[in-house]
């Protein structure tokens, strides 16, 4: 069992504990003592403690007792993290609704409450907060008035607003992800984030009523989130986005307008058939329109940059160039990459110290170079 | 003749998560996460709705075949400390 591949089947079975439309019996394993380790890796890395929880419940997944106390006590230190997470999430909302600071709550709690059955089946490490463009640098100075600071320096000033997705915010254990866009690179640039605010609703956490995307925005999100987050996808994501998938209220066509008009498509099409190959499940018919529309050339290429091994050797940059209009804007996010501020520099070498331009223009250097000679 | 009552229920602030058979509780502002055991998740499951300490002692003494004598302190004892915590608040509500 402890091989990858057989890892990676488990795992899958385990975040398709209670998922609607799951095929069949559902998981059935018993682990002994030897292949814990292994899956121990797999729940943590995944965060899946939640679901290996309620699939040991179910007598779906059989563990020893020293695994299983050793799973709950994974599980209990996660739960505990939310808890932290949400309370702080709470007190921000307090200060933000005082400054008249609009604000959604975008992933974690927006997406554990609600959606899943029960919200123990969605750990979470961070909050994420979606803000208006307008009012940007007035939430920065807020979180920094509250003794959050930038986990790394902006490459220029202005770079965020012009061309950021989010911006992280850390204050102890508590980390902020502050999102200006849903995506990052070409389709956060596409995009048109204001308009999802018209798709917002209420959910209760802690005593109060906070914003969040309703759930075509939410399965919208999920599903750039799924595919463009990491490659390859990961679990919970690809889980996020069937479980929202499985709602009936889903307006798949508004989903599928916004998709044209974003250019998000294929990265619709990718996160659901990724989803839905990965856990066996089918899709519901009203997604046949979304999951064969047409998929433009430079979108195409757009996703080849977040889905292939162009990832990491610049792709996503490269890509997000493209979708920059104008020259000027342009020359302006390339001289920002390539000859960032010191600080930044800094931040984002190894030792925290040595900073250097040539270090930094390695890596286009390689692509450009390799790129030409594959030619 | 109408009767008062006291009635606890769960604070409406309360954020919790189950875990196995703890539950784990705590509140926004609150620097300090409670983890309540198997029993006393049990008696914090029950307070989802309002209910009186009476009413609560019997249940608990239904539900696990002992003695409400037995069970009214302890029970009364974790009420206390979770309204000083402000996990739980009382009301006095009257029936007609």
């Amino acid at each position: 069992m402890t091989d990858p591949g057989s890892i990676a089947a488990l795992l899958t079975g385990i975040a398709a504990t209670g998922l609607p439309g799951a095929p069949g019996k559902g998981l059935s394993a018993e682990i002994d003592a030897a292949e814990w380790p292994s899956l121990r890796g797999g729940l943590l890395g995944h965060r899946l403690t939640g679901l290996a929880v309620e699939a040991a419940s179910r007598g779906q997944l059989l563990l020893p007792d020293q695994p299983l106390a050793e799973l709950l006590k994974l599980q209990r230190d996660a739960m505990a993290m939310t808890l932290v997470l949400e309370s702080r999430l709470v007190e921000l909302s307090a200060r933000l609704r005082a400054d008249d600071i609009d604000f959604l709550v975008l992933k974690g709690p927006a997406v554990a409450h609600g959606y899943y059955t029960d919200p123990a089946w969605r750990p979470f490490s961070d909050l994420d907060l979606l803000v208006r463009q307008s009012q940007w640098n007035q939430t920065a100075s807020l979180l920094n008035g509250m003794g959050f600071a930038r986990n790394l320096p902006e490459p220029r000033p202005n770079f965020d607003i012009r061309f950021g997705k989010a911006v992280t915010w850390i204050r102890g254990e508590v980390a902020i992800d502050l999102h200006r866009s849903l995506a990052a690179g070409p389709f956060g640039l596409w995009m048109v984030p204001d308009e999802l605010w018209e798709h917002t609703e209420s959910f209760e956490l802690g005593g109060q009523l906070l914003e969040r995307l309703d759930v075509t925005g939410q399965l919208l999100h999920a599903c750039v989130h799924a595919s463009l987050g990491w490659f390859p996808p990961l679990i919970l994501p690809l889980r996020d986005v069937l479980q929202i998938a499985s709602e009936s209220s889903v307006d798949w066509e508004e989903l599928s307008s916004w998709s044209r008009r974003w250019r998000l498509n294929g990265v619709l099409q990718h996160a659901l058939t990724t989803a839905a190959t990965r856990f066996g499940t089918s899709l519901p018919g009203a997604s046949d329109t979304l999951l064969h529309a047409p998929v433009g050339t430079r979108e195409r290429r757009a996703l080849e940059a977040y889905t292939t091994q162009k990832r990491h050797r610049g792709g996503t940059a490269v890509a997000a160039l493209a979708a920059i209009p104008g020259l000027r804007a342009r020359a302006t996010y390339a001289h920002s990459l390539l000859w960032p501020d010191r600080e930044f520099l800094k931040a984002r070498s190894s030792d925290g110290e040595s900073s250097s331009y040539l270090r930094r223009w390695a890596t286009p250097a390689r692509w450009f170079l390799g790129d030409r000679r594959g030619q | 003749m109408s009767c008062r009552w006291i009635k606890f229920k769960q604070s409406d602030s309360t954020l919790s998560r189950t875990v196995g058979d703890e539950v784990l509780v705590t509140r926004p502002y609150s620097e300090s996460i409670d983890g309540l055991p198997a029993s006393s998740a049990d008696i914090w499951n029950r307070l989802a709705s309002p209910v009186t300490l009476p009413q609560l002692v019997e249940d608990l003494s239904l539900a696990y075949a002992v003695d409400a004598s037995e069970i009214e302190h302890d029970v009364k004892s974790l009420l206390d400390e979770l309204l000083h915590k402000h996990l739980i608040e009382e009301f006095v509500t009257t029936d007609d």
